[in-house]
């Protein structure tokens, strides 16, 4: 692994933040809707329209309204809310630690339950076991997050009254939502454990690692596992990057501070700065969590090299 | 090996300490779980964040943002107006110039500035601001100048006579801001509001909750407040709660004192739990409107057809759950110049009947086409109607489509979100919508029609005259006639289906007590409030 790879492809993350950002704004400005008749009211007339429209500097052309941004973006500068007039970088700043967190603990429950579950699964191959872990990942895997999240809220909110039905108040907040994006999540990883797993276990050298007279526990977790491991690493990588953007279902029913909440607001009222910083935050945790992937990969696999 | 391995239990076993860790503090940030302690707290569930704390730069006023401030007067529960900063005034002949005479020895909560006649002249000179004038500035366009003539009195010079204008004064419009604060926040103003209201900011967690303590200085309120005297509780949180079945849960569960209620829930929570639903007339009403610009709208028959075509209470009974009424007159109930004579009229007027909508089609040269459409010079009757994507309105357009299949009319209907809604039909993209609209005063018909409107386009001589001369006289006896006058020719000259009359559906917890309604302040009389 050369240092020089990494930051090459640090470099090349550039032009696709630059897309990013240009296919965002784009759209932003290509649907329908104006954030301007949404701060004046219904019954405004035209010239207060107009003269916000100049204040908030709509009214420049696009090319230009999009190099400001480009250029105060790159001194860290996300420029202010067109709604709230607060400033974009602090606002996301405020935010992220919850989201991050949330979505640690998300990756961590997501990872023990989807390889317990998996592994189990495959080395029960076509017994109970492997059917009963199969089906729950089905359900896992097919139930909206919306109605998990009203379950357990109802279950361990209303009726034990264990923990906040919603709202952050410290670590006892994060419990519902880090569950239920984990179990979700978790049953996807369970299923590609599995097959992984099966693959794997008939490969000649794992035949090979048992008529040497390895003890089954090292066959399965040196030499299964750790092979069976790379679609894996994707995949938690890919929904911890998806997850640092902010889970929107999950963090709306919740009613937690997050970023989505912030990406949900900005384009419900056309908050056009605030959707583009969003999102580039969102664009730059994407990359570099796929980055961490690849060097995970070669961590995990000697003969994945990266010149 | 077993160093890699440890080195990975140890990342994970800090990743977990960073986590807690940093859960600490926010552990006391505005929870609702009222443990023992003998603060006092008001827990309201609300939708989103407030847009601002300064009322200058949105026309978007929730309870979150504007409990800190006074205005000069407020509209009472009968609709009168009742002196809150402003202890008396007077209105000269002409109507065009108004005295108040202030109440004296009120403190901003900065405690560093009195209000004054010159802080009312400051939020004049703030909104008019030719630089930067406030979003809201239209609202006070009658108002020419704000004139100092002593510390506790003030003049205002008004350029025409604006009837709703006690509506504006007595609303958050004209809410007073300490200038002083004002001027040292600048653009951070929005984060550090200053008046003399209630409450007072002290914490706001964007996107979590608003937390206000109680003014305990406080001077008093409106006259017609129970309690004129500092809040009976100790904080007030607003939550921020986007998800209406997780706000109804956590009313359930009592850690919130105060939520909306959605219509489908309501029987429910009466029923089976022991939350207070009070249900208050809504200050709006609900409508399937026309782009008078548009063809079929341009001709009147049609119009006239689609009065009878809709059957209002089926849209109450099953949409709303019987929570609202069904409506003809073009102002509901809850707004002066509505009368229960004119409603029967219109009523009478224009009753649920599919035959009668095929006999005006029919004898205006529409047939049915093999589609069993009406059609005329080879075009079928088929329009689009712009929708809110909320439930409510989303079954209400259903139940017009099928009412318009009936009689022979093709209705697609287009589901949209708010903010292409509110900025396509100004530009009259839309062809029909089914709309809102909420406000305190008859002058919304004014804001409906005025120069054609941002909703129907409807360009016609006499709406605009009745419409304008509606709110040019100050006294309601004398404005009254006018609406009526301007409602009649309305319902003979539509530009829409006025559909129904909405309820505001409250719930509180059942440790609240002295809820007091006004329809008028849009809600309930929050300094009224007490806690068990």
């Amino acid at each position: 692994m050369s240092y020089t790879y990494i930051i090459r492809r640090i470099l090349a993350t550039i032009p696709v933040l630059l897309g990013v950002s240009l296919l965002v704004f784009l759209m932003l400005h290509a649907i329908p809707g104006d954030p301007v008749r949404l701060i004046v009211g219904e019954f405004a007339p035209q010239e207060t329209v107009d003269a916000i429209t100049r204040q908030l500097g709509l009214d420049r052309p696009l090319h230009v309204q999009f190099f400001n941004f480009l250029s105060n973006a790159v001194r860290g500068d996300l420029g202010r809310s067109l709604i709230t007039n607060r400033d974009i970088t602090q606002e996301i700043v405020n935010r992220f630690p919850l989201t991050f967190k949330i979505a640690v603990l998300a990756v961590l429950l997501q990872i023990i339950i989807g390889l317990g579950l998996g592994i189990m699964a495959a080395l029960n191959h076509r017994k109970i076991l492997d059917n009963v872990a199969m089906i729950g990942a089905l359900l896992g895997v097919s139930m909206p997050s919306f109605w998990l999240a009203l379950l357990l809220m109802l279950v361990f909110g209303v009726g034990l009254k264990w923990l906040p039905i919603s709202g952050y108040f410290g670590f006892k907040s994060l419990i519902l939502p880090a569950v239920t994006l984990g179990l979700l999540t978790g049953a996807r990883i369970a299923r590609m454990t599995r097959s992984s797993v099966l693959e794997v276990l008939n490969q000649d050298f794992v035949r090979t690692a048992r008529a040497k007279g390895l003890k089954e526990r090292i066959v399965i977790y040196k030499h299964v596992l750790k092979n069976a491991l790379i679609p894996i690493v994707t995949l938690v990588g890919m929904s911890f990057g998806s997850l640092l953007g902010g889970a929107i279902i999950t963090e709306t029913v919740f009613a937690l501070p997050g970023i989505a909440q912030l990406a949900i607001n900005g384009i419900n009222r056309r908050d056009f700065p605030m959707v583009q910083g969003v999102v580039l935050v969102i664009a730059v945790s994407f990359t570099l969590c796929n980055l961490l992937v690849d060097v995970v990969y070669s961590v995990l696999d000697p003969r994945i090299r990266y010149e | 090996m077993l160093k890699k391995r440890y080195s990975l239990m140890l990342i994970v076993v800090l990743m977990l300490v960073t986590i807690l860790s940093g859960c600490q503090p926010a552990a006391d940030g505005g929870d609702g779980d009222g443990n023992g302690d003998d603060v006092k707290e008001f827990v309201y569930a609300v939708v989103d964040d407030p847009a601002t704390f300064d009322l200058d730069t949105t026309s978007w006023h929730q309870t979150q943002a504007i409990v800190s401030f006074d205005s000069l007067v407020e509209i009472d529960t009968e609709g009168n107006v009742s002196p809150k900063l402003a202890e008396s005034w007077e209105i000269s002949d002409d109507g065009l110039e108004w005295t108040f005479n202030l109440r004296q020895g009120i403190m901003f909560h900065c405690n560093e500035e009195e209000f004054t006649a010159h802080a009312v002249k400051h939020k004049f000179d703030h909104m008019k601001n030719p630089d930067k004038p406030s979003v809201n500035a239209h609202m006070i366009s009658a108002i020419d100048d704000v004139v100092v003539v002593d510390d506790y009195t003030v003049k205002f010079m008004f350029n025409s006579v604006d009837g709703a204008i006690w509506n504006t004064l007595g609303g958050s419009f004209f809410a007073i801001d300490c200038p002083s604060c004002r001027e040292e926040h600048g653009e951070d103003y929005g984060m550090n509001p200053c008046g003399t209201g209630p409450w007072i900011l002290d914490d706001y967690v964007p996107g979590s909750h608003v937390t206000y303590v109680a003014n305990t200085e406080y001077w008093g309120g409106a006259d017609y407040w129970d309690n004129n005297g500092p809040p009976k509780f100790d904080k007030l949180t607003f939550r921020i709660i986007p998800d209406e079945a997780t706000r109804i849960l956590e009313l359930q569960q009592g850690t919130v004192d105060y939520a909306a209620v959605p219509p489908q829930e309501t029987k429910r929570l009466q029923d089976e739990t022991d939350i207070n639903v009070i249900l208050s007339p809504s200050n709006g009403l609900r409508y399937w409107g026309f782009n008078m610009k548009k063809w079929p709208w341009t001709n009147k028959n049609v119009r006239i057809a689609m009065q009878y075509a809709i059957d209002k209470e089926a849209i109450t009974e099953s949409a709303l759950e019987g929570l609202a009424k069904p409506l003809w007159s073009a102002l509901p109930p809850s707004i002066p110049g509505y009368s229960e004579e004119l409603e029967a009229e219109f009523k009478a007027k224009y009753p649920y009947d599919p035959a009668k909508t095929k006999e005006v089609l029919e004898n205006d040269g529409w047939a049915l086409n093999a589609d069993g459409v009406y059609e005329k010079d080879g075009k079928p009757l088929a329009v689009s109607m712009w929708v809110l994507n909320e439930g409510i309105q989303i079954r209400t357009a259903e139940i017009i489509e099928s009412n318009l299949k009936d009689v022979g009319v093709d209705l697609d209907i287009q589901v949209m979100e708010q903010a292409t809604l509110t900025s396509g039909s100004p530009k009259g993209l839309h062809e029909s919508l089914l709309w809102t609209y909420g406000w305190y005063d008859p002058q919304i018909l004014f804001f409906l029609f005025n120069n054609g409107g941002t909703r129907m386009h409807y360009i016609d001589e006499t709406v605009q005259r009745l419409a304008e001369e509606g709110h040019q006289k100050v006294s309601m006896e004398e404005r009254l006639p006018i609406y009526e006058e301007l409602q009649r020719y309305l319902a003979d000259n539509p530009s829409w289906v006025v559909l129904y009359f909405p309820q505001d559906i409250h719930g509180f917890s059942p440790r609240v007590e002295n809820v007091r309604m006004n329809p008028f302040g849009g809600g309930f009389v929050l300094n009224d409030i007490e806690l068990k």
